[in-house]
């Protein structure tokens, strides 16, 4: 009787010491939990500043007037060709005037 | 008993009772021991409870103290265009705030955030600081991270940062009236903004938060948009106006493609939208259109069977209705058909057609169209039509020719879109359509609708027409022309116009609705210093839809454009 006791009380003693292990553990994994949730919060923060940046590098007007700066214009009717008849206008004028396709 | 059996018995007792002295200590001390073990004991078990309760007990949240900031901000849906190029995202930037208590020397503070933070208020965050039963106050919100650093840099007591969602638009005044705005917590103000946050919904957060919604996709094209923009801009400038608007709209769905007013405005800078002459004049302001109206009035005409397009109508004499003449600026000298009188677009023409049509009918069948009704858009409400007091003779004239009756262009082009559609009913939308919407009510019959396609392409095509300066070779585009003079003090001004034409392509099969609008144009050797929408407006459409139709799929038709070259080919 007096041994169960003394187990009883060592079992309840040991299993909370587990349970606070168990729990010390959780704490640790919940802190680095919320690093990560961190990480992941500044690195999507950054991924938008990012998107707002490449959006604003690639905006319509900037090309534009960067393509017109090389000598593009938009496109003409004369540019357009079929590919059922490729032989017809643009695409065989463009071809003529081609370098010739590396070897 | 013997004498030596009484010894034993005497040495027995006193065995027993030396036991007995013996023992009596024993038991004390087995007795405190079990008092200790149960004290320690006890104290086990208390420890062990403690432990299971603080393994078992929910984590206890820091409670906000009450320098800490309680305003929040709202995390917005990413805004992108039909091909998911972004328009508008949240991006996280500092947000300084004070603490008055702990502000140690107000002068010193305010002096150094002054040099920190250009264009800071100094006298207003004096005192705002100097107030000190406010724990928490906001100096300055959205800064960009150069400014952080330098008030960072001051190591001033009492002043903290917190990161907030700022709402940016990357791509600047483009598209900047159909997107609105925000204010500084970043609830939507105007345009989309206010759209999404009254049908969508915006999230609430303390700071920046990790989940984002579904970005909002729009209808509109961003490289369509450009080209609108560019052309326009550049029509502004050749013909001196001072604003114009451009609109391009699927004609089956009702998405609208591109939209745009110039001046424009910018939302990174809501204050520029305040101006009146950036004000949406697409949306929100109401103009008589002129003679694109005379689509309309050909349509009711026919699709009442009234005439057909080869039916003859008397042109020569003006019509007087009262103290009132009307008569065309070059009149006819004989009648004209149905289909001249939309080519020559003869007042004269379309005021007797509206007059068979009548009064009543008239505006039976604008209201039919949706004309006479407010109209809303995700945009927002549309500037309310301006419908004559008294709708008699006078006014069925008039408005048969575009004057009388002033409408946001963006309630005209989805008018102009039934004309040409096949005879459906539109609703402009500024959101992506997912899969393909059932075909609308019809409002007016196909044979009409057909006859809109004739005449509209005959208009560009023929060399009489007023729209030809509009014609891309190749394209198909169709379209009426549309000069309205704007009211002043004492009556209409001869030499202040809104120049509109209202286009669309392929026109054997109309896809694009294209409406475009030139404010106040002015004369130039170029056009002979004529302002009439032939010289500036349906240029400037035919420039909008070479450079537009690629983008929006539409290919030119080589063989036929070759055929339309040669005189006597087109219908």
């Amino acid at each position: 009787m007096r041994r169960s006791g003394f187990s009883a009380v060592a079992l309840a003693i040991g299993a909370a010491f587990a349970l606070y292990s168990v729990k010390h553990d959780t704490r640790l994994v919940e802190v680095r939990v919320q690093g990560q949730e961190r990480r992941l919060e500044k690195i999507q923060s950054d991924i938008a500043v990012l998107q707002a940046e490449r959006a604003w590098l690639a905006r319509p007007e900037r090309i534009d007037h960067m393509a017109r700066g090389m000598g593009l214009r938009p496109i003409s009717e004369a540019q357009y060709s079929g590919i059922e008849n490729p032989n017809d206008d643009g695409i065989a004028e463009l071809l003529r005037g081609a370098d010739p396709a590396p070897r | 008993m013997t004498a030596t059996g009484h010894i034993e018995s005497i040495e027995h007792a006193a065995a027993r009772s030396a036991v007995a002295l013996y023992a009596s200590p024993l038991d004390v001390h087995n007795g405190r021991r079990t008092i200790v073990l149960g004290v320690i004991g006890l104290a086990l078990i208390g420890i062990s409870g403690q432990l299971v309760r603080l393994a078992t007990l929910q984590r206890i949240e820091p409670r906000a103290a009450l320098a800490e900031p309680t305003t929040r901000a709202f995390l917005r849906p990413d805004i992108v265009d039909r091909n998911s190029r972004l328009l508008a995202t949240d991006v996280s930037t500092p947000s300084l705030f004070a603490d008055p208590t702990l502000i140690i020397d107000l002068d010193e503070t305010v002096e150094q955030l002054g040099s920190a933070l250009p264009g800071l208020d100094e006298a207003d965050v004096r005192r705002t600081l100097a107030d000190r039963s406010r724990r928490f106050v906001w100096i300055r919100r959205g800064l960009v991270p150069v400014e952080a650093q330098r008030v960072h840099d001051k190591g001033l007591p009492g002043l903290g940062f917190r990161q907030e969602p700022k709402r940016v638009y990357p791509n600047g005044s483009l598209g900047g009236h159909v997107l609105g705005s925000v204010n500084v917590d970043n609830r939507g103000q105007a345009g989309i903004e206010r759209h999404i946050d009254e049908s969508i919904g915006v999230e609430g957060v303390s700071g920046m938060a990790a989940a984002r919604q579904a970005p909002v996709r729009l209808s509109l094209d961003l490289g369509v948009q450009q080209a609108v923009t560019d052309e326009l801009a550049a029509a502004i400038e050749r013909h001196r106006a001072k604003a114009a608007t451009g609109l391009v709209m699927d004609a089956l769905t009702g998405e609208i493609v591109a939209s745009v007013s110039l001046p424009g405005v910018d939302p990174n800078r809501p204050a520029t939208a305040l101006e009146a002459t950036r004000a949406d004049r697409l949306h929100a302001g109401v103009f008589e259109l002129g003679s694109i109206f005379k689509a309309v009035t050909i349509a009711q005409a026919i699709d009442e069977r009234i005439v057909t397009l080869d039916s003859t109508i008397d042109v020569t004499k003006a019509i007087e209705i009262g103290r009132y003449k009307i008569r065309d600026h070059y009149p006819s000298p004989g009648p004209l058909t149905v289909r001249d009188i939309f080519l020559h677009s003869s007042n004269v023409g379309a005021g007797r057609l509206a007059l068979s049509v009548g009064a009543t009918r008239q505006k039976a069948f604008l209201a039919k169209l949706g004309l006479t009704e407010p109209m809303r858009t995700e945009v927002g409400l549309v500037a309310a039509p301006m419908l004559p007091k008294n709708w008699g003779e006078i006014e069925t004239v008039t408005i048969g020719y575009g004057h009388g009756l002033a409408l946001a262009p963006v309630q005209f082009a989805a008018a102009a879109a039934t004309l040409i559609n096949g005879g459906t009913r539109v609703v402009p939308t500024f959101v992506r359509l997912i899969g393909d919407p059932n075909p609308g009510e019809r409002l007016i019959s196909a044979e009409a609708s057909a006859a809109q396609r004739e005449i509209w392409r005959l208009n560009v095509a023929a060399p009489q027409g007023t729209g030809k300066r509009a014609d891309v070779p190749g394209l198909r585009v169709g379209g009426k022309t549309g000069t309205a003079e704007i009211p002043g003090v004492g009556g209409y001004q001869a030499k202040a116009v809104i120049a509109s034409f209202v286009a669309a392509l392929p026109m054997e099969a109309p896809r694009w609705l294209i409406l475009v609008s030139v404010f106040e144009p002015q004369g130039t050797p170029e056009t002979k210093n004529a302002i009439t929408a032939a010289h500036n407006a349906a240029p400037t459409t035919s420039r909008i839809v070479a450079r537009i139709a690629p983008i929006l799929g539409v290919l030119p038709r080589r063989l036929e454009a070759r055929a339309e070259a040669k005189p006597g080919t087109e219908p």
